[in-house]
């Protein structure tokens, strides 16, 4: 086979359609990825914000921020999401100061895939506090 | 034949080969693109689904107090909650032990949809195991301990007891406690002269909200043979605050029904032959009915729930695909696990 100077055309043809299968290869792996991720990512969002609605029910957690029981809080969250969750719960007031002086936490990341669900909650006494609690969640992959 | 004409039959042939493959590869890459995308619509759109039944109160307002009443819509919230409150009357109206139970297929109807099904899976936020360790009988009484372990998703939890126990013409109470290992003991003290079938009930809760407590029953013959299985002789529907038995047996006779919960008991208040007012206490806890009675010479303890938990309820997903949910719910101000399967058109 011989290739003379005003036929490189075909190669050119040839050359795109390969760069066309490549390309067609590596979009097959965005969206799959991305669908898995997707989903990982509302369920996860959606166990801790549902544990906090919960947990908020009768102004409970407010009213464990207020006085600052950081040791019951951890407990009622570990008692609320599957043991399989890694947590770490972070208090701020309405200047988004940092509240808990403690870890609210299970241990360290067991993912580095994290999902953080905010909430915000006020207290029932007479100052009505407002708290803005941030739930970070990993679980392993 | 010219070799230009070779070269552009061998250049086609590679394009049409490439073409053709080209077009395979992006029919195999799109599809399950495509329906990936379709799953996650459905498990979007079956998630509101559950979520609707579980924030929801339904219609009529109050369906699960009326015996008589099937729901127009179907809801599980307790009216005017906000934060997944459950009505207990309405959960224990899927418990098909009870005498005022919805059938799947009600359910199916009140939700108003069509293939979409549904398995209602609720459980205690924690196990509570019992088993019996060792009896001795001296003078006239005997003593009983029982091994308590509490564990949640299998890992162990220490918690705060209360133990009651229920016999013939006797009934006490005790205090306990399950060390970080889940682990603790109650002993109990029952008079010889009270055999027959006798009940351990322990309430297990967390030091650091009462919300999270959980109940354990645990039959036993004492000075008596192996008791018969619940229910044998009657069952127990409770609703609307009252207690339903209905003999499963001829010559069942009644004689004393109790409620019990973390720190209050009572005995019941019959309101006819068959029916007992059911007290509301103070305090989160989930409650144990107690019923004793006779059938001939035959003594009988027989409990149930308040809310009637752990329930299973719905279509049976065993070997089928469905998508599944879960959910930290709260019942008469207690803590429960809900789990929700659920099969959509495409499943």
């Amino acid at each position: 086979m011989s290739f003379r100077a005003d036929q490189r055309g075909q190669i050119r043809v040839i050359e795109a359609l390969f760069a066309s299968l490549l390309i067609l290869s590596t979009i097959a792996l965005v969206p799959s990825q991305l669908g898995v991720k997707q989903t990982h990512y509302n369920t996860l969002y959606s166990e801790g914000a549902q544990a906090l609605v919960s947990l908020d029910s009768n102004g409970m957690l407010s009213n464990m921020i207020e006085d600052s029981n950081w040791a019951s809080l951890k407990h009622c969250v570990q008692s609320m999401l599957p043991v399989s969750l890694w947590f770490n719960l972070t208090v701020f007031d309405e200047n988004m100061t940092c509240l808990n002086d403690v870890f609210v936490s299970n241990g360290s990341p067991v993912s580095e895939e994290i999902v953080a669900v905010n909430y915000v909650c006020a207290t029932s006494s007479g100052n009505y506090a407002v708290y803005t609690v941030q739930l970070q969640l990993a679980e392993a992959s | 034949m010219p070799a230009t004409s070779i070269d552009t039959f061998f250049a086609c042939t590679l394009i049409v080969i490439v073409v053709v493959m080209s077009m395979a590869a992006t029919t195999r890459i799109v599809v399950p693109y495509i329906s990936g995308l379709q799953d996650l619509n459905e498990e979007e759109y079956l998630q509101k689904i559950v979520e609707h039944t579980i924030v929801s109160s339904g219609s009529p307002a109050g369906w699960g107090q009326n015996q008589s009443v099937t729901p127009e819509a179907f809801g599980l919230a307790e009216d005017g909650s906000f934060s997944y409150e459950l009505d207990l009357d309405k959960v224990s109206r899927l418990n098909s032990q009870s005498t005022y139970a919805l059938s799947y297929l009600e359910m199916l109807e009140a939700l108003r949809l069509e293939n979409v099904a549904l398995r209602f899976t609720f459980s205690q936020i924690m196990d509570v195991s019992i088993t019996l360790n060792s009896n001795v009988t001296e003078g006239d009484s005997t003593t009983y301990s029982f091994n308590i372990s509490v564990s949640r998703d299998q890992a162990p939890v220490a918690t705060s007891l209360q133990c009651y126990v229920v016999a013939n013409n006797f009934l006490n109470d005790t205090t306990s406690s399950t060390s970080s290992s889940g682990e603790g003991v109650a002993e109990m003290e029952i008079p010889n002269d009270s055999n027959g079938t006798a009940l351990l009930i322990v309430f297990a809760r967390a030091p650091y909200d009462t919300r999270v407590t959980a109940q354990g029953v645990y039959a036993f013959g004492h000075l008596s043979s192996e008791p018969s299985p619940n229910t044998t002789f009657v069952s127990l529907s409770p609703l609307n605050s009252t207690l339903q038995v209905d003999p499963n047996v001829s010559e069942v006779s009644l004689e004393t029904a109790y409620a019990f919960s973390y720190g209050y008991e009572s005995a019941l208040t019959s309101t006819s032959n068959e029916t007992y007012t059911i007290p509301n206490f103070l305090g989160s806890s989930p409650k144990v009915l107690v019923v004793t009675g006779w059938n001939g010479s035959t003594f009988f303890t027989e409990w149930t729930t308040y809310p009637q938990v752990p329930l299973e309820m719905g279509a049976n997903f065993e070997d089928a695909e469905c998508f599944s949910f879960n959910y930290v719910v709260t019942i008469d101000r207690v803590f429960y696990r809900l789990n929700v399967q659920c099969g959509g058109p495409s499943l």
